[in-house]
């Protein structure tokens, strides 16, 4: 199946919102949707999500002959794999560009950046080493992929433990986990991607939507507006690890600096989620609970949309400014100062999360007045 | 830092050249007669290949009504390296330098101009000795100028890396291949310098933030300096007419 193309009119109205401050769906330029990591009863299977996206990852080894050149380290071998599952476009087992983007860039992160101790999973020098493999599997793709693979990466990295092994004489003996427990993988630093998405030449967007990222990559202008996707991956010592630029051409190196800075703190946060995500995770499994997907799989309650939140929020609540709003919006004045606002009549009242009521507000009795300007809902 | 002394204690790199420069380029455009346009361009050790077809008529998949497809090929001959290559393309690497060509160049190509048609670019890696997707960038850049496509502005591309002498970091300009293997961060930049954009930022290895300026600043000179390199070729090459034999040196 071919890709929905985003039509003229959605690329328009998304720039235009972005230029103007806003986002689809309510958040802030440098908001993030809800992080969550989820493990599975096997050390290191994971399942990350950010908002609707979801990536599960897992980490298996095995006993192989090392490489030639490098004796004494082991193998790390990374695998993304994108399937119909993931989004109709995509083709089963074949590698489209976006195969090709994700390997590379979690290789480039994870691999090149040595964020594994390599030597530590040798076990007899030029005969055997640990080769750990990472399969990462995409299921379901809404915008930002790059993001959620890495922490699934990193989580599942973080939490696997190989088998423990011990030499007696020629003989290799591979203990099972009841013997002996196993051992946790000695990670040197904690390298996440994040992405960024690029409008005009200053405006940065943290964790890109489905549609945003869509239109940031086709941004293609007679004034020579750039935009693009800008992925760093960041350690928590603040040292970039990765850069990746994609997209229409940008014009200022400032942004890759703000860029950097930005992520810096946002790695951060996502680093100590995943550090503590393990450790609760561990103190589960001492206490011998069940550990599973359930939480990550299933929705807690009953809904009529097909999706858990809004994705399209509106800029404000207030009912009686409906008119004067959108009039507004159509000039697009700033004008704060000659804004005239009513009080409103009605209350918006939260009820259920991301869900809201519109009540009428109490008070002593009066005549409601229907003038012919405010829409009464 | 672990591996060979990057920067002397005089200043000089593992290959003698000074910290800010590059090697040395030479090129010819118009190698080959059956592409449209052909360049051959040498980065110091580095040996490169480009041949450009088009634009011409879109197969029906990969048609598009916005603009030009570019369709880049990069591969690198089994000799290029010092150890034989077995998969000359369709691995992964090669993969993902094709992807990004087709990146830098067609931020470069006034894509609307031809709607429903479709560029195709072929990179061939002689010798690979650092750098190998800069020379790239640039052999392909000459290639379509000699092709007569019309260009935003030219497509240059550099490495840059970072050394450390005392405690004071100093960026290398246009890595070679026994720098990379050292270990040290290696930041490639794809620029339109003479519009002041960059096509394509790629960095591996880590790099703490303070240093990033740094090495972006001296990557960009860099791209700014072989963008004189190549306009003076070009310039060279049509004036002499292609009757000239000669390898142009720089």
């Amino acid at each position: 199946m071919k890709e929905t193309i985003v039509s003229n009119s959605e690329k328009a109205f998304v720039q235009k919102l972005i230029t103007s401050g806003h986002r689809l769906d309510g958040r802030t330029y440098k908001e993030t949707r809800n992080h969550q990591i989820s493990f599975g009863s096997d050390y290191g299977s994971c399942i990350a999500s950010l908002g609707e996206t979801k990536v599960m990852a897992q980490v298996s080894c095995e006993v192989v002959q090392p490489k030639q050149i490098r004796p004494n380290e082991g193998i790390l071998y990374i695998n993304v794999e994108v399937g119909p599952m993931a989004a109709p476009q995509f083709e089963a087992n074949r590698q489209s560009d976006l195969t090709v983007y994700l390997n590379r860039l979690l290789e480039k992160c994870y691999k090149d950046s040595k964020c594994i101790d390599l030597e530590s999973l040798c076990i007899v020098v030029e005969e055997k080493v640990w080769s750990i493999r990472v399969d990462v599997k995409i299921l379901n793709h809404d915008g930002n992929l790059i993001e959620c693979a890495s922490i699934a990466t990193l989580a599942s990295l973080a939490h696997f433990k190989r088998p423990d092994v011990t030499r007696a004489g020629d003989k290799v003996i591979i203990h099972t986990m009841t013997e002996k427990d196993p051992i946790p993988t000695v990670l040197y630093h904690y390298p996440v991607c994040l992405t960024f998405a690029i409008f005009g030449s200053d405006i940065l967007i943290s964790d890109p939507s489905y549609i945003e990222e869509a239109v940031c990559m086709s941004v293609v202008d007679e004034d020579n507006v750039g935009g693009g996707l800008l992925v760093v991956g960041i350690n928590q010592y603040k040292e970039p690890c990765l850069l990746d630029l994609t997209g229409a051409a940008i014009h200022s190196v400032n942004i890759v600096h703000k860029a950097i800075l930005s992520a810096s703190e946002r790695g951060k946060l996502i680093i100590d989620i995943v550090k503590k995500s393990i450790i609760s995770d561990d103190t589960l499994r001492q206490k011998r609970a069940r550990i599973n997907y359930k939480d990550i799989i299933t929705n807690e309650h009953r809904q009529s949309l097909i999706r858990k939140e809004l994705s399209i929020r509106l800029k404000n609540f207030n009912t009686n400014e409906l008119k004067q709003e959108s009039e507004e919006e159509m000039d697009q004045d700033d004008d704060d100062d000659v804004k005239i606002i009513e009080p409103s009549k009605y209350d918006i009242v939260a009820t259920l999360p991301k869900t809201a009521e519109i009540n009428a507000k109490t008070g002593k009795s009066a005549w409601i007045e229907i003038s012919s300007d405010s829409e009464v809902e | 830092m672990p591996g060979p002394e990057l920067l002397s204690s005089q200043g000089l790199r593992l290959d003698g050249r000074r910290p800010d420069e590059l090697r040395r380029i030479r090129c010819k455009l118009g190698v080959f007669t059956q592409p449209d346009g052909s360049a051959y361009l040498e980065q110091g050790n580095t040996k490169v290949l480009a041949a450009v077809y088009g634009p011409h008529q879109a197969a029906k998949s990969k048609l598009s009504t916005e603009g030009v497809v570019v369709n880049c090929q990069y591969s690198m001959a089994t000799f290029s390296t010092s150890e034989r290559k077995n998969r000359p393309r369709g691995d992964r690497k090669s993969q993902e330098m094709s992807l990004h060509l087709r990146q830098a160049l067609s931020a470069a190509i006034k894509t609307e101009l031809y709607p429903r048609s479709q560029i195709d670019i072929y990179v061939e890696v002689l010798q690979a000795d650092g750098g190998a997707y800069c020379a790239s960038v640039n052999a392909a850049t000459l290639a379509l100028i000699d092709a007569g496509v019309p260009l935003k502005a030219y497509a240059c591309a550099c490495t840059s890396s970072v050394a450390w002498r005392g405690n004071h970091p100093e960026a290398l300009l246009d890595v070679g291949h026994v720098e990379e293997a050292a270990g040290g961060v290696c930041l490639t930049v794809a620029a339109l310098p003479s519009v002041d954009s960059i096509a394509l930022l790629e960095m591996s290895h880590r790099l703490h933030m303070d240093y990033f300026e740094v090495v972006m600043s001296r990557a960009m000179q860099g791209c700014k300096d072989i963008e004189i390199i190549l306009d003076k070729a070009v310039r060279e090459h049509l004036a002499e007419g292609w009757t000239k034999p000669d390898v142009i040196t720089i």
